[in-house]
């Protein structure tokens, strides 16, 4: 990290936790950890403005006591939809977003084993729902990942972690 | 130098995808997803498996889909473990969710860039794999990377 706090003096560094998130509109070094956990980056170079979030779980409306205004960033759909209504809110276009998805790994307990696919699967359906161009993604698999969002640029940095969560 | 392979059945995006990855692969082409199974075979035959597969999936012959459930089962058939597959990428333009899910949760992709893409991004995903240059290989674990979740 510090290598990349480096290579980014003009970025500040922001970790975000389970169920945050957050648009950007000053260059910040976003960064988590995920497992079956899911973020998506979305960049809007002609705006400067840039967002992510960390969500835990697919979708609010299967949690019937959840309130999606008290933590948007929980679950996919709302924070999709949390932080796309901020972007356009802020004048970006839908047609100016670009976004990445990644996470939604296996965890090692069979309870939680789909958890992270129908993580990934809510984000590319409520993404295509609203007419937004994924670019890339990087998710599934047994490992988790560590991710940087350097939002003033739109890359990102990923590195595989082993099961134990440390490094390979 | 590593290898890769590249499937397209267009020659053009071959060659978008050669420029962008020359500084770090020697590279070897495939029009369609039959003859990436049979360059593959050849290759792990040899002992000198690649070190990369990039690949289409709308292709004639056999698609990319299909393609790369092959060359994973070639990797099963000479014992290699999971862990040691050589990583794919799948590069199309089919970038609905139904194909996105497929290729990185069935067909054995570790991941997805959409066409038309930027050189950045596909150095992105390699750099995700271990192919190219990540600044955060190496680093010493910090109390965050512990939180997985």
């Amino acid at each position: 990290m510090q290598g990349l706090i480096d290579r980014y003096p003009d970025h500040a560094s922001a970790f975000l936790n389970v169920a945050q998130g957050g648009v950007y509109n000053r260059p910040t070094l976003a960064h988590t950890v995920l497992g079956s956990c899911v973020s998506v980056t979305f960049y809007v170079p002609a705006r400067g403005l840039s967002g992510i979030f960390h969500a835990l779980l697919p979708k609010a409306t299967e949690y019937r006591l959840h309130v999606p205004e008290a933590t948007p960033y929980k679950f996919v759909d709302t924070a999709i939809a949390s932080i796309v209504q901020r972007l356009l809110r802020r004048g970006a276009a839908l047609t100016e977003i670009e976004c990445k998805v990644f996470g939604g790994s296996s965890a090692l307990f069979a309870a939680e084993r789909s958890v992270g696919r129908r993580n990934v699967e809510t984000a590319f359906a409520v993404l295509d729902s609203l007419g937004l161009r994924v670019a890339a993604s990087n998710v599934g698999g047994e490992r988790g990942r560590k991710i940087v969002f350097a939002s003033g640029t739109g890359e990102i940095f990923v590195r595989l972690l082993n099961p134990s969560g440390t490094a390979p | 130098m590593r290898r890769a392979l590249i499937v397209d059945d267009s020659r053009y995006q071959r060659h978008l995808i050669i420029q962008a990855i020359r500084d770090l692969f020697t590279v070897d082409e495939a029009a369609d997803g039959q003859e990436a199974i049979d360059l593959f075979s050849v290759a792990l035959a040899a002992g000198t498996p690649y070190d990369l597969v990039v690949m289409d999936i709308l292709m004639p012959v056999l698609s990319g889909h299909d393609s790369l459930v092959g060359i994973r089962r070639l990797e099963t058939a000479a014992g290699i473990s999971e862990e040691r597959r050589t990583p794919a990428v799948m590069l199309s333009s089919l970038d609905d969710p139904g194909n996105m899910m497929r290729a990185q949760f069935e067909s054995g992709a570790q991941a997805f860039v959409t066409k038309p893409f930027s050189p950045q991004t596909l150095i992105e995903a390699l750099s995700s794999l271990g192919l190219a240059e990540n600044p955060l290989s190496g680093e010493e674990e910090d109390a965050d990377s512990c939180k997985v979740s």
